[in-house]
């Protein structure tokens, strides 16, 4: 029998450490999977991932299940965080570093493979953070266009105009710009 | 739903279905079965869908292990964590949480103990300087008996 996650959270923020191991093992590999899309791979994200849900043990009697589910509100978390580590760089280096793009060769015979992936990575870091998290919110993640509104603060046509834009540009990038 | 709107999805959502609004996705599917047009649109749409979903993240360094030992916890978690580290914390936890007051107990009892004995201690002290004290004036008076033998 599945436990009612926001029973979960009570006793997690009660202090149940076994509460709290169940909703980290449920959300653990979609929260990574978002964070290290965002961050390319990079060793900060581990830092990320493990940030947000520190926070979910220590701030999590903030979450309120009548208004969002929680994956809308960890994604939430991570996406500030990521956002917060962008801004450091750019004050710090002017922009992100291309040198920070994870570069893990695999074995020979996917090395294509392995360029086409580096190339969307690539692609997808030269979009503008929003249009990037709004990308993965809705193609990767399962999120609803509403959820991935409220996560970027804005409204569900502005998140269209994001995705669009940066679907635009991922299209020049990628070559794939034999659409309609 | 007409075609504006249709195309409207395909730029901002993409081909897969699954990621269209919930809202209008039965709508948008009845129009691209009626509709060779729609077809031909969400065909020239799908080179990027195919591409992006060739990335996927590398797997995550950090562990639910890792995330749930760098958990803030109370001091006293922390002490026994300290005290006994490894996995068999979890099995002594609650034995060493339980077994806390009455460690405490046994060393403020132990304490309080030890005040009654150097009391006592102190006691026989006094009682040992009256018992010297006795025996000198026995000593004086022996060596005084000595005395008037000899004479």
């Amino acid at each position: 029998m599945e436990v009612d996650e926001a029973e979960l959270i009570k006793q997690s923020v009660a202090g149940d450490e076994s509460a709290y191991q169940l909703l980290l093992e449920k959300h653990l590999p979609s929260l990574s999977s978002y964070v290290l899309r965002m961050m390319a791979n990079t060793a900060e994200a581990d830092d990320i991932i493990q940030e947000t849900f520190i926070r979910l043990w220590t701030r999590g009697n903030k979450f309120n299940p009548g208004t969002a589910r929680l994956t809308t509100w960890l994604h939430n978390i991570a996406h500030n965080l990521c956002i917060d580590y962008f801004r450091k760089q750019y004050r710090f280096a002017g922009h992100f570093s291309e040198q920070e793009v994870s570069e893990t060769p695999g074995p020979e015979e996917n090395l294509s493979h392995q360029g086409l992936v580096k190339n969307i990575q690539e692609a997808m870091m030269s979009l503008p953070e929003r249009q990037r998290s709004a990308i993965i919110m809705c193609h990767y993640q399962g999120l609803s266009n509403r959820d991935a509104a409220v996560i970027l603060d804005v409204s569900v046509d502005a998140l269209e105009s994001l995705m669009a834009r940066g679907r635009k540009k991922l299209r020049k990038l990628l070559g794939s710009d034999n659409e309609h | 739903m007409n075609i504006d709107r249709f195309i409207r999805i395909m730029e901002a959502y993409g081909t897969d279905e699954d990621n269209w609004p919930r809202d209008e996705r039965l709508a948008a599917k009845q129009l691209l079965q009626s509709s060779d047009e729609c077809v031909a649109i969400l065909k020239s749409y799908r080179s990027l869908d195919a591409l992006l979903n060739d990335y996927l993240p590398r797997r995550p360094v950090v562990s639910t292990r890792q995330i749930l030992d760098s958990l803030p916890r109370p001091l006293v978690d922390r002490i026994i964590n300290w005290l006994i580290p490894g996995p068999i914390e979890n099995l002594w936890r609650p034995l060493m949480a339980g077994s806390l007051p009455l460690v405490l107990g046994v060393i403020i009892g132990t304490s309080a103990s030890g005040e009654i004995f150097n009391f006592e201690a102190s006691q026989s002290a006094v009682n040992w300087e009256d018992e010297i004290y006795l025996l000198a004036l026995d000593d004086s008076a022996f060596s005084t008996g000595l005395d008037n033998e000899q004479e």
